[in-house]
């Protein structure tokens, strides 16, 4: 394990926090973001300007740190370099329950249009669903490609359903709905973010109460057993928790995809590790690097026009795993 | 660790019924059978790994299946067949592993945990290899550390599954040495699984034949060897014998109808390379006069060869004499090894004298020989007896048995004379 990697994680997020923050169509000085961000109100536009990137810099964080835990967790728990929320459909799953539950809630009268907690049980419940489905289909598919066959259909599946709701819905609330189907940070609301942020938080402690039996699962559910691993619980646990934070990064920001992918793999490269103690927290922390910086690429790369960040986390994201699926299978 | 009237199985397929066994503490338990017959099914079930199906299995009067995970992993450690896919972890992490049933919900290892995980590597020689990451380990090294990792959880038993599969053969040996000393010297009672059965004889105190649905144990090696059932369950028709007295494996001389026929007098050890070397060469050989008590006797009798015998420490008697030359003057090829010869088997020059007064042609295989007999046709080894036909033969006493090459050509004589098996 390289330990002198482990200060540089932490630093680099600093760095792109505060690039974040500092960078858009508006200028405004790096010392005046470091001020806002330190709490220090700064004057007129400036403030206007850092508080709207800073809620959507803090929606990056934390959907990007769910992303990247529950991608390291899944990675594991199905023994695929290839599995992430997006690719197995998880983070569709989630998406289409959620735009279900806006659709039939507001259209009854049950919740108020953006109701976060609501819309986080929801996505938690779409998400379990498709995660059970994966699970109970991965024991029927052998194949670390089978499995993802299933997963990207199942997410398209979710997809189309998620469209069709949209489709039906009328004008004025297919806008909002674009956002549960594209992925983006651009609609970041505190009032989503504050209130799905401790919900994330606790998933992310909890994420790292699954990592030891992960471990003991790396040696086969027979040995993990006879090292006093409850290998169900085990199981049941981490895709619970799994689903937990895909719902909290799609209620923040839709389905966003290959950050779950890229971050556990970066944090292996990076540490040459196995050991999910490290792989899982730190994938949060690389998780929630790439979102920041992916939503600054997405807003300054063709600036004004804004891209929907699942385009910018798939430039990085398909290359990753096309070179995974050929290094699997030898060809360089 | 005891099992009582245990079934074993999957689901609701009973492999095993009536399954009573020990396990002691400070004994290595060797489980042998043929494939496919359980060997798996019984140890991962002693493991708590599987349900039994109907029976219990005991630890210290407490039933294994509801012993919580945490307690269990403390009193046994298995090591599965499984391969773990831990190719980045580095030996020091995999053996750290074994600290699961000890350590808190972030598994961070304690000074205590530390010692043990010194301990077990220690203990199985793994500790040089300490920084080396798991993809960089021989299969022998592997096997090592993942029995380090089982001993880190410091159990009172270990349970392993084949544990000397896809080895080499130095290294299997060493897992097997590395498992008898865990026994004997660390005390931990230790089963494992082998399907090598001369090794499972060699270094098991007590023997389990798991073989058509149930188990039979044996206290001591010997006693396996003696039970015509084990050696049944591991030979086709009869193509093997086990040796009660050097616990080996032999293969039996298969009599053909029209093989050509060899009579070999030998002794003290001089013997045996030359009986094998005939039966690959397709002979249908037989030895004598063999005292009882002589090792060429035991491996003759093993190979299911046919011998003239004499009883220990008696001089060869005028009936087994006139039995040898019977035997010998009826052969194809008559062959002498120059054994050495003292006043109990120096009947045998007599016989030789007989044979050669008769006409018959003896040969002497003695490169080596300290003394001479006249009118034998010496050669330095088997390959060189001249042999009917195009017959080539050849002797290599350090491969084993099944290596060699085998007679294919037609015999140029066949003879039908009668067979009486003296083993």
């Amino acid at each position: 394990m390289r330990r002198y990697v482990l200060p540089v994680l932490p630093a680099s997020l600093l760095g792109s926090v505060l690039l974040s923050a500092a960078t858009g169509s508006v200028k405004v000085p790096l010392e005046s973001v470091i001020g806002g961000l330190l709490g220090f109100r700064a004057e007129g536009l400036a403030a206007t300007v850092i508080d709207l990137r800073l809620v959507r810099t803090v929606a990056a964080l934390a959907s990007g740190a769910s992303l990247g835990a529950a991608g390291a967790i899944l990675q594991s728990l199905f023994r695929n370099p290839l599995a992430d929320p997006f690719v197995l459909g998880i983070s569709s799953g989630s998406s289409l329950a959620i735009a279900a539950t806006l659709i039939a809630g507001t259209g009854l009268g049950l919740i108020s249009s953006y109701d976060p907690q609501a819309l986080y049980v929801a996505g938690a419940l779409g998400a379990l669903a498709v995660s059970l489905a994966v699970v109970a289909l991965s024991s029927l598919l052998r194949s670390v490609l089978g499995l993802v066959l299933v997963g990207v259909m199942l997410g398209y599946l979710a997809s189309a359903l998620t469209t069709l709701l949209v489709i039906t819905s009328d004008v004025e609330r297919m806008r909002a709905f674009t956002f549960w189907t594209l992925g983006t940070f651009s609609a970041s609301k505190w009032s989503v973010v504050s209130s799905v942020l401790p919900i994330a938080i606790g998933s992310l402690l909890v994420s790292l109460l699954v990592a030891k039996p992960l471990n003991a699962l790396l040696f086969g559910e027979e040995t993990a057993a006879s090292m006093g691993a409850s290998v169900r619980a085990s199981r049941v646990g981490a895709v619970a928790v799994a689903a937990s934070l895909v719902s909290c990064s799609v209620v923040v920001s839709g389905p966003i995809g290959f950050i779950g992918l890229a971050a556990p793999h970066a944090v292996r490269l990076l540490l040459r590790t196995e050991d999910n103690r490290l792989i899982v927290p730190l994938s949060a922390l690389v998780g929630a690097e790439l979102a920041v910086l992916s939503d600054v690429a997405a807003r300054t790369l063709m600036s004004p026009l804004e891209l929907p960040v699942t385009a910018v986390t798939s430039l990085f994201g398909a290359p990753t795993v096309l070179v995974l699926v050929m290094r699997r299978w030898g060809i360089r | 660790m005891r099992a009582r009237d245990l079934s074993a199985g999957y689901g609701r397929r009973e492999v095993l019924t009536g399954v009573s066994l020990e396990v002691e503490k400070g004994k290595l338990t060797l489980v042998v059978g043929p494939n496919a017959s359980g060997k798996s099914t019984l140890l991962k079930t002693l493991a708590g790994i599987l349900k039994p199906l109907g029976g219990v299995v005991l630890v210290d009067g407490r039933e294994v299946n509801r012993m919580r995970g945490r307690e269990r992993a403390r009193t046994i450690g298995a090591v599965t067949t499984s391969r773990p896919q831990v190719s980045e972890m580095t030996v020091e992490e995999v053996v750290g592993m074994g600290r699961y049933p000890w350590t808190g919900p972030f598994h961070l290892l304690t000074p205590r945990d530390r010692e043990a995980v010194e301990r077990a590597m220690e203990v199985t020689g793994v500790v040089h290899l300490r920084r080396r990451r798991v993809t960089e380990l021989s299969d022998g090294q592997l096997q090592r550390v993942l029995i380090a990792r089982a001993l880190a959880q410091e159990p009172d038993y270990l349970i392993l599954d084949e544990p000397t599969t896809h080895l080499d053969a130095p290294s299997r040996i060493e897992v097997m040495t590395l498992l008898r000393d865990l026994a004997s010297e660390e005390g931990v009672g230790v089963i494992a699984s082998t399907h090598e059965l001369e090794l499972a004889l060699r270094f098991g105190d007590k023997i389990v034949l798991v073989s058509s649905g149930t188990v039979k144990v044996y206290q001591r090696p010997e006693d396996a060897v003696g039970d015509p059932e084990f050696a049944g369950a591991f030979s086709v028709g009869r193509s093997i014998s086990l040796s009660p007295v050097s616990l080996s494996v032999e293969v039996l001389q298969r009599p053909r109808g029209d093989a050509p026929k060899a009579f070999v007098v030998s002794g003290s050890g001089t013997g045996p390379p030359v009986f094998r070397a005939l039966v690959r060469g397709g002979y249908e050989v037989s030895a004598g006069v063999l005292h009882e008590n002589d090792i060429d006797y035991h491996v003759a009798v093993s190979m299911g060869l046919e011998v003239v015998s004499e009883r220990p420490y008696f001089p060869i008697s005028e009936g087994a004499l006139r039995a040898a030359l019977e035997r010998a003057s009826a052969s194809d090829l008559i062959v002498f090894t120059y054994p050495p010869v003292g006043p109990l088997n120096s009947g045998n020059l007599r016989l030789l004298e007989e044979l050669l007064s008769m006409g018959l042609e003896v040969y002497g295989i003695g490169s080596s020989r300290t003394y001479d007999v006249p009118g034998l046709r010496v050669v330095g080894s088997v390959e060189e007896l001249p042999i009917a036909g195009e017959r080539r033969i050849s002797v290599a006493p350090a491969l084993p048995p099944w290596s060699g090459t085998r007679y294919t050509g037609s015999s140029p004589r066949s003879s039908g004379s009668s067979r009486d098996r003296s083993s």
